[in-house]
């Protein structure tokens, strides 16, 4: 069976990157679950060395792309899934695609990204060595249900698994106050001494998904210095501090998904705020980015009006008025020709400033791969 | 004129949905009309510690998650009650949003059956289906009650008209008791039950709502009512909405 699904989700993938046909990030596993229910279950997908998954609301991808990277720096095998391919028919395409038909030779890791939703579910179906907690905010409440029913579950589909570590950051009161059973090593990523960390990729990157990833790095044997070591040419994953070039203007992607993103990435931002002249802003309500786009006033206003003051400011997305609006009444000043619901439309206006050249970006999901769709051409995912 | 002075109960606990946005708003519709406004915090804990209730002139809770909502409810019953009971009775203005409007009911029936008690300041009372009807999820519109779009207050404070914008995200399906007003008319959305049409409730001046989180940001003419309510009068200087009336414009065609 497990052969017919392999051969059957190459064939899908094949065809799907041959006729250019879209999500080939989901669509194999989609239909290998259809012809074998219990394909994560099957212990001839799972890789020889174990299994870690990689949840929480921000930092899923980076920190993921992290631990990747030195494992493969290690000479290791490592399967991945895509970023946004992060439930259950994204893992069963990762690791469906990641084995060979006709050799034994198996990978050694598989680090996983995993949707906060869909995470209990995948630690019911498949052996895992380690989880990483990243953290919990209200994103997307609106389709999940309030958080501390996904903790409640998060708590209990780890203690029913077989599962060996959990790191997270006891920091967090809510973290602080789960109760694992005795078998599960709880790795405190607060325990990471500041010294560990790679000074120029604190830089880039938040610290706490480096603890995260040095914590889960040591779990597996690898002690910090070397992770530290073949840290040092990681590069961003789309759309987190990557820059694309167009029309003579340098746009720099500042992903902003929720409050928690957005400050942070404020944050970020201020810390280089000369390089640029001009900041947009890049609001969508679409399923994946959850519909309710209420928590932009969960961000400090103070915060906003600093990032925004001396710059030209362009606001765009299906709700860039609602951002429009916030920014307003955060006391940042527009002219409201700068604000339209077309993004083309704002690209356009801004290539036709001639006194702009660098531009921070800050979309929410869609709003980030519709952007780059536009500019680059083909869609990421 | 007055000074617009805000009670924010449980700011910390109660601020899921960006509810600070609606403070954000109101204080600056203020300042722009050189109003003076300030801010009165009413965390948990004794009343006694506050000076400045009775100056209290615009009343405002917000909406939370479960467990914040059970770490203020002895408080609220056992303390703020009394307060709040002779506030809205007073006839001064006010504004519950979501989880606050629940509490501020009758009761509140949970799946299992269990009955938490509200301070039925509100003559409705919430009932959650569990598993047999879908959670209130969405973007809704409703049209303001004739209490409300007749009001000499609203008819002159108003730039954008009687229909009123938000979104909402409730378990719990609320019944108004026979008679009692709703806050408005639902024209796309679920409202108060996705049953009856009613959206909210209105008690004296006071309002409560299912439309969650920066309400008032979405609707400035709301924002403005609630201000001349509060401070008594019948007119406000006009203040440059053309941003905000463009975005009024823009969401009303959202789905």
């Amino acid at each position: 069976m497990l052969f017919l699904t392999i051969l059957t989700t190459k064939l899908l993938a094949f065809l799907i990157k041959l006729f250019g046909l879209g999500s080939g990030g989901t669509w194999p596993g989609h239909v290998a679950l259809r012809l074998y229910p219990n394909v994560l279950s099957d212990s001839g997908i799972s890789p020889s060395l174990g299994t870690i998954l990689v949840s929480g609301t921000n930092g899923k991808t980076t920190t993921t792309k992290m631990l990747c990277h030195v494992l493969r720096g290690k000479g290791l095998v490592v399967t991945t899934n895509a970023s946004g391919a992060n439930l259950t028919n994204g893992i069963a395409s990762a690791l469906l695609l990641g084995n060979s038909l006709f050799s034994k030779r198996r990978a050694d890791y598989a680090v996983l990204e995993v949707d906060e939703f869909a995470l209990p579910s995948v630690l019911t179906q498949m052996k895992v060595e380690g989880v990483v907690l990243l953290n919990l905010s209200r994103d997307q409440l609106d389709r999940y249900g309030e958080t501390d029913l996904i903790l409640e579950r998060w708590e209990k589909s780890v203690n029913e698994s077989d599962i060996n570590c959990v790191v997270l950051d006891k920091s967090f009161k809510y973290f602080s106050e789960m109760r694992f059973t005795s078998g599960v090593q709880v790795v405190d990523t607060q325990d990471i001494p500041e010294g560990a960390l790679p000074a120029e990729l604190k830089e880039r990157f938040h610290a706490k998904n480096i603890k995260a990833v040095l914590a889960t790095l040591s779990f597996l044997g690898i002690p910090f210095e070397e992770a530290a070591l073949l840290l040092a040419d990681f590069q961003a994953a789309y759309g987190r501090g990557e820059v694309i070039g167009s029309g003579g203007i340098n746009f720099h992607l500042f992903l902003a998904k929720n409050p928690a993103s957005l400050a942070a990435n404020l944050k970020v931002f201020e810390e280089k705020k000369n390089d640029f002249d001009a900041v947009l802003f890049i609001l969508n309500d679409n399923i994946p980015d959850g519909r309710d786009v209420s928590w932009i006033y969960d961000v400090e206003p103070s915060l906003v009006l600093s990032a925004c003051t001396g710059k030209e400011v362009y606001v765009s997305g299906v709700r860039g008025f609602d951002m429009a609006v916030r920014l307003d009444y955060a006391g940042v000043s527009f002219p409201q020709k700068n604000v339209s619901v077309s993004v083309p439309e704002i690209i356009e206006h801004i290539k036709n400033k001639s006194s702009v050249k660098n531009v921070a970006v800050f979309p929410n999901y869609s709003a980030m791969l519709d952007f780059r769709k536009m500019l680059v051409g083909r869609k990421i995912l | 004129m007055n000074k617009l002075s805000i009670g924010y109960l449980y700011k910390d606990e109660l601020n899921l949905y960006g509810d600070n946005g609606n403070i954000e708003v109101l204080a600056a519709r203020c300042l722009r009309r050189d109003i003076e406004c300030e801010i009165v915090l009413i965390n948990k804990g004794k009343l006694s510690a506050y000076d400045r209730l009775s100056g209290v002139n615009l009343l405002f809770m917000g909406g939370g998650p479960d467990s914040s909502q059970k770490s203020i409810y002895r408080d609220f019953l056992e303390e703020k009650e009394p307060f709040v009971r002779d506030y809205v009775a007073s006839g001064k203005t006010g504004l519950f949003v979501c989880g606050s409007y629940q509490l501020m009911g009758d009761y509140y029936r949970s799946a299992d059956g269990t009955e938490l008690k509200g301070l039925g300041i509100f003559k409705a009372h919430t009932v959650h289906f569990g598993k047999n009807k879908p959670r209130c999820i969405g973007n809704v519109r409703a049209r303001l009650n004739n209490q409300i779009s007749s009001d000499s207050v609203f008819k002159s404070t108003d730039f954008l008209g009687e229909e009123v914008l938000g979104f909402e995200n409730h378990g719990g399906r609320t019944y108004l008791d026979a008679g009692v007003k709703p806050f408005a008319h639902v024209t796309y959305g679920h409202g108060n039950n996705s049953e009856d049409a009613t959206e909210g409730i209105v008690e004296g001046n006071c309002i409560g709502t299912y439309f969650h989180g920066p309400v008032l940001a979405k609707n400035p003419h709301l924002a403005d009512y609630l201000i001349a309510k509060a401070l008594d009068v019948n007119e406000l200087p006009k203040l440059n909405d053309a941003l905000t009336t463009a975005s009024y414009t823009a969401s009303k065609k959202l789905r």
